[in-house]
Order: structure tokens, then sequence, then C-alpha cells
């Protein structure tokens, strides 16, 4: 029987988009995005955006500040009213985040982007060179809200239906978990002077976390509504459910995160310099947990840890370079390594950076040393970027942060990502805030790490 | 005037003959053929066809990619790439799964070992940096040419801003006698996509070499062969200069233009299922892939005449994401042993003339037998039940896809089901226009070639 349900409308729709959320009359229907990060905080920026803005059909909100619902760094966020509320029938609010690489380190509140049809051009125009990128999103979203709202569809987003089809996702989730095995573990995850303590609990088909122990961030913090989001996305992916979350997500896998810990920061805490290295940390001790919990299948640890630099030259616009480590062996196949993994729509191309940085790229390939010896399965090899300055410049390398998880004896330790500056052959290095000051002629060498294989 | 229309599929092909009447406008002169081509070639068949049939051109539209999926592709086609990036066409690749935990990737688009660095290098700018030494292109040339390697393409970076090199490059290998592919030039795309547009191109040009070669053989001394045209993307072409990429697509852009008013048209053919709008794409989700590829904008729906029908875990049998091909075929077909969607209609295809002949009576009585064993095992016991339910599942799951798909306005249903789903779908999309239309594919390329033509 097909069913006719506006969450996989909303799904079908928002396939091309990087990231997206979806609320109907308050509630999440479908949010979704690979690292999970704003599959937790758009929802949360719907929230700010229509408590703050009476939105009506065709509005939108930009917003950008992780702790109200942003997606933080180098992205923006847009937030649109498909329907108003009307009588019986709910609101219908989509939210879609977008790589804006120019906007990085830009400190932008919730901002009434069009308000009854007509566009603020001032703040378009202060976006600078991401303008075009911006309007094709909104090109984009006002194409998914003609489609969502046409006549055909109007009996889907009806209070009762919506209702219906909520009550029968928790249904078939409770199943879903109900086959999974019952138990409790423990898991933590070290990095520095922070550590992340998960337990995970399934029990009478309920899933939940408790992240008791868990410290106060000094380096790396999540707001709640990422932490909620992270958690819930990995499990899935793990699991290998649909990705995409909704309602039943929330009521069926629970989390208790006591306030002030890193992953429930307080507000005054900016937590968007390392929101990324932050969002990896978690999901590397949730999948900690999972590893114990989980042995239906044999497999190496995910690397979430990327090779990540912005260049930056005289008179242009910041670049940000990410280059994804490989992936997890399990018992059946070895990891593989690509570039387009990953991101949707920022994938990496060596035209694109000539093109936006005065470089000239010199190697893409394969990183050739092995990950670890006698392995049984290799994870997929990093990736090596090479390229040669053609002006001065500067770089700011994300350094991967030094963690240790309890995992299973069988699992090799992943290899991390490198970076390496020479000049006239010889290596310089960088300053303490991770920054390196290039000259004409330098070659700058970055490497992503491995997946993790098993021995 | 006599024209030949023929659609060229994987698995079937359909020929149209047709005849200007006094009016001047081209009309049908006998019922479509279809020839099922694991067991017709078009070199046999074509004559019987034809008979005493006088033609003065054939128009031809393929769509051939099923059969390409059967064998690795690029295995006789080399990359000439620049020196550094010679790994970069398969680190690239598109993901067919993405994600952090089970990312997996597209189909290999050519073989990794006849991927060639050369030292040549433009900037972005245009400008030369390492000027291109064709010394260093002989020896490729002679490693390609004993191991019998006949295609090359040629990969520079930045070769939109200065294609000096590239050209260069593509001299010297036409002069030693190979086949040469140049990526096309596409702003909004990256080198990633341009390239693996060139790679299938070629990839692709022995799959389309067979066909023509079938197909001349099949109009020898019925047609000249300047008198057979292919439609690509652009328009119709002598085979030679037919893109063989765009050719996959010749008959969408046929099918937009001859309904001018339709805001989609919902292509219901023989061997797939798809949605043809007007809104216009720079790039295809290919099974390699994205690519540079330029027009009307095409989405295959996930119910297909050869999606899998199986149980599923609650004992209900369900629409299967999997599909399968025309070889062996459905259960009617007789040598299938898979239970496909095809065969929910085959009561009704027994009437068409143009595969009953491919249903023999016992492949009928096996799929009966197997909905007889599906039933007793599944949730719904009665057989005729369950087929009514199933059917209703793939009209429910075809409309679906077009209210998510097409814009409002009129919807053009087209193609060898139209006549037994239209009707069905109409009633599931009432408040839309729809225009049934069961002209043969192959009798609206014959149409627009000969459109083409005047």
């Amino acid at each position: 029987m097909i069913r006719f349900e506006a969450g996989l409308l909303a799904e079908d729709l928002s396939k091309d988009l990087h990231s997206w959320c979806w609320m109907v009359g308050g509630q999440l229907l479908r949010s979704h995005c690979l690292t999970g990060l704003e599959a937790g905080l758009l929802p949360h920026g719907i929230q700010i955006a229509t408590q703050f803005f009476p939105l009506k059909k065709g509005d939108l909100v930009l917003l950008k500040d992780p702790q109200v619902g942003g997606p933080g760094r180098d992205r923006l966020a847009l937030v649109q009213c498909f329907r108003e509320p009307q009588g019986s029938n709910p609101g219908v609010f989509m939210a879609s985040g977008f790589y804006a690489p120019t906007t990085l380190g830009m400190k932008l509140p919730p901002i009434p982007l069009r308000v009854n049809g007509e566009v603020n051009e001032a703040v378009m125009a202060a976006l600078g060179p991401c303008e075009p990128r911006l309007r094709k999103e909104i090109a984009s979203q006002d194409r998914i809200r003609d489609l969502a709202m046409k006549k055909a569809f109007q009996s889907l987003w009806t209070e009762k239906a919506l209702a219906e089809e909520t009550s029968r996702e928790k249904r078939d989730m409770k199943e879903k978990i109900s086959e999974l095995p019952e138990g409790e573990i423990s898991a933590e995850l070290v990095c520095g002077k922070e550590l992340i303590r998960v337990r995970l609990e399934v029990e009478d088909s309920q899933i939940n976390f408790n992240f008791t122990g868990t410290t106060a961030g000094s380096i790396h913090a999540l707001p709640l509504a990422a932490t909620s989001g992270i958690v819930r996305s990995t499990v899935r992916e793990w699991l290998g459910w649909p990705r995409a979350l909704s309602a039943a997500c929330a009521s069926q896998m629970s989390m208790s995160t006591p306030t002030g810990c890193m992953l429930n920061a307080p507000s005054k805490n900016s937590c968007e310099e390392k929101l990324g290295t932050s969002a990896s940390l978690l999901k590397a001790a949730v999948e900690a947990a999972l590893h114990r919990w989980d042995r239906r299948v044999n497999r190496g640890l995910t690397n979430y840890f990327d090779a990540k630099a912005i260049l930056q030259f005289a008179d242009r616009a910041p670049f940000s370079i990410s280059i994804p480590s490989g992936s997890a062996a399990t018992d059946a196949s070895e990891g593989q390594s690509f570039f387009d993994q990953r991101a949707l729509g920022m994938g990496f191309s060596p035209e694109k950076l000539e093109a936006s940085c005065p470089v000239l790229v010199e190697q893409v390939d394969e990183r050739k040393e092995t990950t670890a010896a006698k392995e049984k399965s290799t994870g997929g090899p990093g990736l090596v970027l090479s390229f040669r300055l053609l002006e001065p410049g500067k770089l700011y390398w994300e350094n991967p942060p030094l963690y240790r998880v309890t995992g299973k004896k069988e699992q090799s330790a992943l290899q991390s990502s490198e970076i390496e500056i020479l000049r006239k052959g010889t290596a310089v290095s960088g300053n303490a805030d991770g920054s390196f000051a290039l000259e004409k002629g330098d070659i700058v060498t970055l490497r992503s790490g491995s997946g993790g294989g098993l021995v | 005037m006599q024209v030949i229309g023929i659609h060229i599929g994987s698995s079937f092909a359909e020929v149209c003959l047709m005849r200007e009447n006094s009016k001047g406008q081209l009309t049908q002169a006998g019922e479509p053929v279809y020839l099922y081509l694991p067991r017709q070639t078009l070199k046999s068949s074509l004559p019987k066809v034809l008979s005493d049939f006088k033609a003065d051109a054939a128009f031809v539209t393929t769509q051939f990619l099923e059969r390409l999926f059967d064998f690795r592709l690029g295995g006789s086609t080399a990359q000439v790439v620049t020196s550094g990036c010679e790994n970069w066409p398969f680190l690239g690749s598109s993901a067919s799964q993405r994600g952090w935990i089970h990312p997996t990737k597209t189909q290999p688009i050519a073989a990794r070992e006849l991927s060639f660095p050369v030292d040549e290098r433009i900037d972005s700018a245009g400008r030369v940096i390492t000027p291109l030494d064709e010394t260093s292109l002989h020896p490729i040339a002679e490693k390609l040419k004993s191991s019998e390697i006949k295609r090359v393409c040629i990969h520079f970076l930045n070769a939109p801003a200065n294609s000096a090199h590239q050209n260069q490059a593509a001299e010297f290998f036409k002069t030693q006698g190979f086949d040469v592919f140049v990526p096309p030039t596409c702003a909004d795309l990256t080198e990633a996509h341009r390239w693996r547009r060139s790679t299938l191109e070629a990839s692709f040009s022995g799959t389309f070499e067979e066909i023509r070669a079938d197909l001349e053989k099949g109009l020898e001394g019925l047609l000249p062969t300047e008198a057979i045209f292919f439609r690509d993307r652009g328009n119709f072409q002598a085979p030679a200069k037919t893109s063989r990429v765009g050719s996959l697509f010749g008959l969408d852009e046929i099918l937009v233009s001859h309904f001018p008013k339709a805001t989609a048209v919902l292509d219901l053919g023989l061997e797939s299922w798809r949605l043809v709008t007007r809104k216009k794409q720079s790039s295809w989700e290919s099974p390699w892939g994205c690519i540079e590829a330029e027009g009307s904008t095409r989405f295959d729906l996930r119910c297909q005449p050869t999606s899998l029908l199986e149980k599923d875990s609650a004992g209900d049998v369900v629409i299967h994401p999997k599909k399968e091909g025309f070889e062996p075929g459905p259960l009617c077909f007789g040598r299938g042993q898979k239970f496909l969607v095809f065969d929910l209609f085959s009561e009704d295809l027994q009437q068409h003339g143009g595969v009953k002949q491919q249903m023999p009576e016992s492949g009928v009585a096996k799929k009966e037998f197997f909905l007889t064993t599906l039933c007793r095992n599944s949730r719904t016991k009665d057989p005729a039940k369950l087929l009514k339910r199933l059917r209703s599942d793939v009209l429910e799951s075809i409309a679906w896809d077009v209210q998510v798909h097409a814009e409002e306005g009129p919807l053009v249903i087209h193609g060898f089901f139209a006549p037994l789903l239209g009707a069905g779908l109409k009633e599931l999309m009432p408040d839309r226009e729809i225009i049934l239309n069961d002209e043969a594919s192959a009798s609206l390329t014959a149409k627009a070639g000969r459109s083409h033509q005047s």
C-alpha cells in the first residue's frame, strides 16, 4: 500500500537540499542533515523565527547564529512560512541550510529577509559574494512551497491527517526498536580536559541516552538543539534507517543532558568557533556506545574529523577546504575514499579552488601510507591535496583533536589528518592559533585521515 | 513521402511505418511493430517488417541505458589527464549513498590503469604555466595501440579558459588514428562533471555503434545510410555526428516539443516509465554520477514495469525498489523467475498485438501459479484481490511521483501503457487536466524527423 503522507512529501521535495527541516503546527515533521548538526539546529531556528516574527505565507527569515538555530561558521539558513495557521489548519514552515563560505566569521542575528513579497535588498547587498547562492536557495524553497501547497496535497496538511501520521510513525518506530537487543551500555570519550560520558539504554521499545557526567566545555561546546539532532541522526545512520528525523524520533529516543555541560552549553557561549569539531566528538562518543551495544556487524571506527582549512588572500573572500576522511571497514568490505561522499553542493574541485584563490593545484590523490600494519580489513585511505601559492596569503588549519574512546579491541586506531607547508624545501611551522603566514611559492599539502580498519 | 520511425530501447525496438496523406500529414501505414531484441535482431527483422515498403528516410531515437549496466564501462577508453590529477576522476566520483558511516560510490566509469598523466599546465586565467610537450604523448599512444585501445579522452585542467593544450593533444591522438573525446564547456559545472560526460560519451560509443551497425544492416538495400538520422538532445543528425549521451534524451525532447501546452509528459513506455517536464536542467544524475547534460528535466519513476514485487517483513506483497531487466524478463515471458510489475498487466497485454507473441501460454500459467503461491504466504489470500491491490498501488505510486515532480498544469500521458493506466491515473488526479495520447513513440519520432527535414 502506498502511503500518502506529509512527511514523505517533505522528504521527496527536499531531497536535493543539503539540510532541511519542516515544522507543522509547532511539531517537527521531518528534518535532515548528513552531519546531524543542522537536523537539530533548524527546528530550533524555526521556533525562534516564528516566535519573534509574525510570519505570513512567503515571508523569509535569515539565520546564522547557532544559538538561535542558525548553522554557524560558513553557512546560512533560511526559514520560510509556507502557510500561516488558519482555524483548524496548522501553520507549515520550512528551513534549509546552505554553504556560504564568504560569511565565515560574520555575526548575524535573525533577520527578516522577505516580508509581504518584498526582499530586503540592503541585507542581500550586505551579504556580498554569497548573494547569488542565497537567491538560488530562495528560488528552491519557493518552488518546493508551490509544489507542497498545491491543491492535490491539501488533504495531507490537515490536523487530523498529521495526527494520524504521527501516531502511525510512533507505532512503527516502537516496533522497529523492539526488534533491537535490549540492555545498558556505557562509553566515554576523552579529549584533553573534556569528557563525554554516554549511557545508552534500550528498554521497552525506547532508546535512552544519558549524558550525566559529561564535563562543561572548555574548548568544545554544543547547543542542546544541536546535540539532539546529532545523537538521533547518528543512531539512525548506524541502524541503517532513513536518516530524516521526525517527532517519533524524539519520543522514542530520549536524552538526558545536564544543563551547563558541553552538550547543553549555556547561551553565553557562542559555540560557533568549534561547532563542527564538537559535533564530530559527540558523534564519535555516541558511536563508541553503539559499537558496544549492537554487535550484529563488526566494523571499524568512523573517522569524523575531516581535514579542514581556510585560505585567505588580500581582497578575496575566504575559501574553506574540507577533505573527507576515508570510511570505515566492515567484516564484509574495506573502507573507501572519495571526495564527494558527504557534502552535497560543496564538493571540492581543483578548478574551483584555482578560480577562487591564487594557487596552482599540484596533486589530488589518495594517501599512499598504509593505515595500520596487518589489518584484516583496511579502512578507506585518506586523501591528499597539494597546491602552490601564487601570492602571499594566510591559512587557518583546524587541528583534529586528540581524543580516545572506549572501543572494541579488534579495531585499529584511526590515522588523523595532517598539514605540511614547504618553503624552498624546508618545513614551515604555524602559529599557536593554527594559522600559517604563507609566501608566494610555498607548497601546502593537506592530508585527510583514514577510516577505521579491523585487525 | 514514406518514412520509418524507430525507437530502440534496451530490450525492445518499436518500428512504425509512416505515409504522407493528401494533406501532407504523416499517418501510420500500419500498427507499430515491437521487436524483442534478445530474440530478434534489427538486422534480421527489419527486412521482414518493411517487406515492400519503400521508405525515403528513417528517424531513430534510442534509450539503451539498461543495456549498459551489463558490463563495466570504459574498458576500452583511456584518459589523458593533467599530471597530478590522473586519479582525480576516480576520487571525485559521485556518492550513490552519502554519509559518514556507510558511504558508497557510484559505479566506476573507466579503468584506473588507463589514466595517463601528462605534464602540462594552464592556470584559471588561461595562462600557460607548463607548455605541453607533444613528445610526451608518443609513449602513451604506443601503449594504447599495443593494448588495442581505440578511444581517448583529453582531460586537462582549465581547458575552458584556454583550450590550446586540449586541442593540441586531441589533434595528436586523431592523427595517430584514435577516436578522441573532449569535454564540453559548461560554466556552471566542475571539471568532474565535464570529464565524466566525455568519458561516458566515449564509453557509450561501443554500444551505440553496435546499434547503428545492426540497424544499417537491417536497412541495407532498402535505404541508403545517408537517409538514417538519429535524434540527440539537439536535433536529428547523421549517426557519426550524434552525441552518444545526448541520444539517450532524444525522445524526451521530442515529447516536450510535440505537446507544447503540457507542463509535463508522463511517458509510460514499454520498458521504462518516466516524467519529462519543461523545466530545463544543466546536468543529469546518471548511474555513474552527475554529468553535464543540458535539456528537459527527466525523472525516472520509482515504479517501473520491471520493478520487483516481493513480500515484506509484515507479509504484504509490495513494490520493491529493485528493478530487474527484460532478460530473462517477467514471469509471463516464460523464462523469468521473478514476479514483476509487468506481470500485473499480462492479461490485458495478451490482447496487445505488440507483445503477445512474447507471452507463451506456459508463461502466463507460470505467472498464475506464482501469484497463487505468493497469496498462500502473504496476508492477502485471494489472488484476484492481491492483483487488484497491486495494480492500484502501481497507479498510486505513479500519481504520487507526478504530483510531487510536475508543476501544476496539463499533463500528457503517453506511451505503450497509456491506454491501460491512463483512466486510473485520471481518477487519482481529478484536479489535473490530463490528455491521453496512445501514439507510439516511434510514430512521434517519425513525425519529428519529417518536420525537421522539411
